[in-house]
């Protein structure tokens, strides 16, 4: 094995820029989000895009990574998932705050300089989104009766469940 | 297609760890082959491909939706692709913790069958994932949790070729 051009092709590799990169962390962001979600529901993708009012293949596409989705079709998705898929960080530790959960206890100082980083906020927002979901999901099994349905009682879940 | 190799660490991640493979005699795993390839290396969603990569290794795991499902049903043959790009980087994808990479390269053909180049990438996956199945039931080699892969990684054809 030639162990230099090994190493060179690779330290090459690692060098390269995608001037698309922040298009390509958000699509995956989203991406994983979904599925995230669709794996809580216990959902197909079939029964999201009836929920949502989008095409099989529009799902398939968001899913894979592989789509463009508008805000229209984002909030489709978040009215019927009852959760949200995208974040803004200022405004969901706002958000946090307003539902008295605290995920930790870091200055609004702190999350903007995180969010001004740009290699570290796509990190942070996935992050914080997973230690929301979890913390609510225990807050909810915690809180609700155990006949009353929980699935809706989600980190992101701003459509309370009645 | 049999051959003896050696499987080999690639890249590692926070949330993944990627193998290659070194083919017995070749100077260069198939995932440096794949990298070091000019008509990859030149294409146009080449960079994207490496945000992806990187991000699978760092982020989110090599998660099954991230990847296209090539080879033989129930194979672990994927391919790692871009968005309305025509790179295929074959794999195999044990879990969201393990990938391990072969070749790969641009597909302008319907069917991976008809691009001999292409062809011999996914073939020969197809023979190292039969090997290393075999390998894992006979626990001379084991997968952590982490993704890590452990024991004998180097495999000889000819402890591997199906004699019934």
């Amino acid at each position: 094995m030639d162990k230099k051009r090994t190493e060179q092709i690779r330290a090459e590799f690692e060098a390269i820029e995608s001037p698309n990169a922040r298009f390509i962390d958000n699509q995956m962001y989203i991406a994983a989000q979904v599925q995230n979600c669709l794996e809580r529901k216990g959902w197909t993708q079939k029964k999201l895009a009836e929920e949502a009012g989008l095409r099989p293949s529009q799902i398939s596409e968001i899913i894979s990574g592989e789509a463009n989705p508008t805000l229209k079709t984002i909030s489709a998705l978040e009215d019927a998932l009852c959760e949200n898929v995208i974040v803004a960080p200022d405004f969901f530790m706002e958000e946090l705050e307003e539902q008295g959960i605290i995920v930790q206890s870091i200055s609004m100082d702190t999350i903007s300089a995180s969010y001004n980083q740009e290699d570290e906020v796509s990190q942070f927002v996935a992050d914080e989104s997973f230690s929301f979901n979890f913390f609510n999901e225990k807050k909810g099994e915690m809180e609700v009766d155990a006949a009353e349905d929980t699935t809706n009682m989600n980190p992101f879940n701003y459509r309370k469940a009645s | 297609m049999n051959f003896s190799f050696q499987i080999i660490p690639f890249f590692k991640g926070k949330r993944a760890t990627f193998y290659t493979i070194l083919i017995e005699g070749e100077e260069l795993s198939e995932g440096d082959k794949f990298l070091d390839n000019d008509r990859v290396n030149q294409n146009r969603h080449f960079a994207d491909l490496k945000q992806v990569l990187f991000n699978l290794k760092d982020k989110y795991g090599a998660r099954l939706q991230f990847f296209k499902d090539e080879g033989l049903p129930g194979d672990m043959v994927n391919a790692l692709y871009v968005r309305r790009g025509n790179l295929r980087w074959y794999c195999l994808r044990w879990s969201n913790q393990m990938v391990i990479f072969g070749n790969g390269g641009e597909k302008n053909v319907r069917a991976t069958q008809d691009d001999p180049f292409l062809k011999n990438a996914e073939y020969g996956l197809r023979w190292v994932n039969q090997c290393f199945e075999k390998a894992v039931e006979r626990e001379e080699i084991w997968v952590t949790l982490d993704g890590e892969i452990q024991g004998n990684l180097v495999f000889n054809k000819e402890d591997y070729i199906d004699r019934r």
